[in-house]
């Protein structure tokens, strides 16, 4: 695994990201994290929920991308199909399709080569990225410790902001989290390459997130909010 | 203990007397064996309803459940069961139950069981495989408390995989208790919820039914599929089922950092 992790991964990536608090601005709202141990809650309820998901469709879209060129008849509108019907919360897809798309145009900057559009018109984040890092020469395991660590990082650095946390409490936080990051990793890895060769998406994780569909809900009501979701 | 209920409904024409209310629904198969034992109940209307009577205690755990329930085409199904079914440990393997639902293009379910309440140390793993043709109605619901009163949480997993004409509309899969992943009761999950009461609608036809908007306690989803997921996440059965229904809570869905959280009274206000 090489530099196209650390490129994917890092934080500075002009993909977006920074505007999206993966539900915790709600939680926060509402006083459901508050502290360190809240925040710990709930990053590892995130990261075993929708993280397992997101890891898993990853995982499945840098396998079906080929690991020579970009497959423009892979089974993308697959992993549409089936991504929605693992996220319930109309607010969530969108966010999940608006990072996707500026993903996306990272991508096609630094592969133009590539056929970028065969993923659709507004494609899920977890499937760019997924592909993305097929294109960065990673495997699909490296793809869902991506998607995997994306789904803590981005809520995570959202609560230095909105909780005024010590950013090195928050790492550690963040540390403990790795170990659970690379189970959830392997995890999917091992379910995409299963339903990559057998094609049953029925046995994709469906993980639920019941209360970030709640955080989700209540954060497209609010009229005045600091994130994007 | 090994059970299967079958419940098959068709439509036939109306019988001599009742003319002018259209097709009308029958029950063309009903079979069922303890502890899931269907009988057909009186309603008025061209529908019909069945109400699964618990034969038995349970379920326990090493028990395996499975119902299916058939519905032709243009065909209207109610299915209900007697009373909450209280999932125990048994032989320390999980009590299984799947529901397997087919509704044929026109016709329309609800299937509308009681709670299913897991003991503390009892494990419960349900599926619902719904499999829905064109022009269809559904409503589902699932209630599942972890815990009877004052005891600690039982292992709950439910498995919801919903198709609409060929195409997967809701795949979710739920793990509740000890045995679930960390974070499962966090502000993620159940937001510390130990009932989770989860209701789906099918279409969605916005103007049919009153909408509840989403609240604290309550997820109201919109699915990319056309249907509406409503999920409700409560420390008690009564509030989970006043979030449902959209009466007004009685106690706060879930506890407040702070001490100062009203007590849940013993008696509610009148719905």
């Amino acid at each position: 695994m090489g530099a196209g992790l650390l490129l994917l991964g890092d934080s500075r990536l002009p993909a977006g990201g920074h505007a999206h608090s993966g539900g915790l601005e709600n939680a926060v709202a509402r006083g459901e994290v508050h502290d360190l141990d809240t925040l710990t809650d709930f990053l590892l309820g995130r990261l075993y929920g929708t993280g397992a998901v997101q890891a898993a469709f990853a995982a499945c879209a840098a396998l079906a991308a080929g690991p020579y060129a970009l497959d423009a008849d892979g089974p993308w509108g697959e992993l549409d199909t089936e991504l929605d019907a693992r996220t319930p919360s109309a607010p969530a897809r969108a966010s999940s399709r608006a990072q996707g798309r500026s993903l996306r145009r990272v991508a096609r900057a630094a592969w133009p080569e590539e056929p970028w559009t065969a993923l659709g018109v507004s494609p899920h984040h977890a499937v760019v990225l997924g592909a993305a890092a097929s294109r960065a020469r990673l495997d699909a395991r490296g793809a869902a410790v991506l998607a995997a660590t994306n789904t803590v990082n981005g809520p995570a650095s959202a609560a230095v902001k909105l909780l005024s946390f010590d950013p090195i409490a928050v790492t550690v936080v963040l540390a403990e989290m790795a170990g659970h990051c690379d189970q959830v990793a392997d995890e999917a890895a091992e379910a995409a390459s299963t339903v990559m060769s057998d094609g049953d998406w029925d046995r994709l994780p469906a993980w639920s997130s019941p209360g970030l569909d709640m955080c989700a809900e209540l954060h497209a009501r609010e009229e005045v909010v600091h994130f994007a979701s | 203990m090994h059970a299967e209920a079958v419940i098959r409904a068709e439509t036939a024409p109306p019988r001599p007397g009742r003319r002018g209310l259209g097709q009308e629904t029958r029950i063309v198969e009903l079979r069922g064996q303890a502890p899931l034992l269907p009988r057909i109940v009186a309603v008025p209307g061209t529908g019909a309803e069945v109400v699964l009577v618990g034969g038995a205690a349970g379920p326990l755990g090493g028990d395996e459940l499975a119902v299916r329930i058939e519905v032709g085409a243009g065909a209207r199904l109610t299915v209900r069961t007697a009373a909450a079914a209280v999932v125990l440990p048994g032989t320390g393997e999980p009590a299984r139950q799947r529901v397997e639902i087919t509704v044929a293009d026109g016709g329309e379910l609800d299937w509308l069981p009681e709670p299913a309440v897991v003991a503390a140390g009892a494990r419960f793993e349900t599926a619902l495989h719904v499999t829905l043709g064109r022009a269809t109605r559904l409503l589902l619901r699932e209630t599942l408390l972890l815990g009877r009163a004052a005891e600690p949480c039982g292992d709950a997993v439910s498995r919801w995989d919903i198709a609409a004409e060929g195409r997967p509309l809701l795949r979710q899969v739920s793990a509740y208790g000890p045995g679930a992943k960390p974070g499962w009761r966090g502000p993620a999950g159940t937001a510390g919820g130990t009932v989770v009461a989860t209701e789906l609608r099918f279409p969605d036809i916005p103007g049919t039914t009153p909408r509840l908007p989403s609240a604290p306690g309550r997820a109201v989803c919109e699915l990319a599929g056309g249907g509406l997921l409503t999920t409700v996440m409560a420390t008690d059965a009564l509030t989970a089922d006043r979030l449902l229904r959209g009466q007004p809570a009685v106690s706060r869905a879930v506890p407040a950092p702070s001490p100062s959280a009203p007590p849940v009274p013993l008696v509610g206000s009148p719905s």
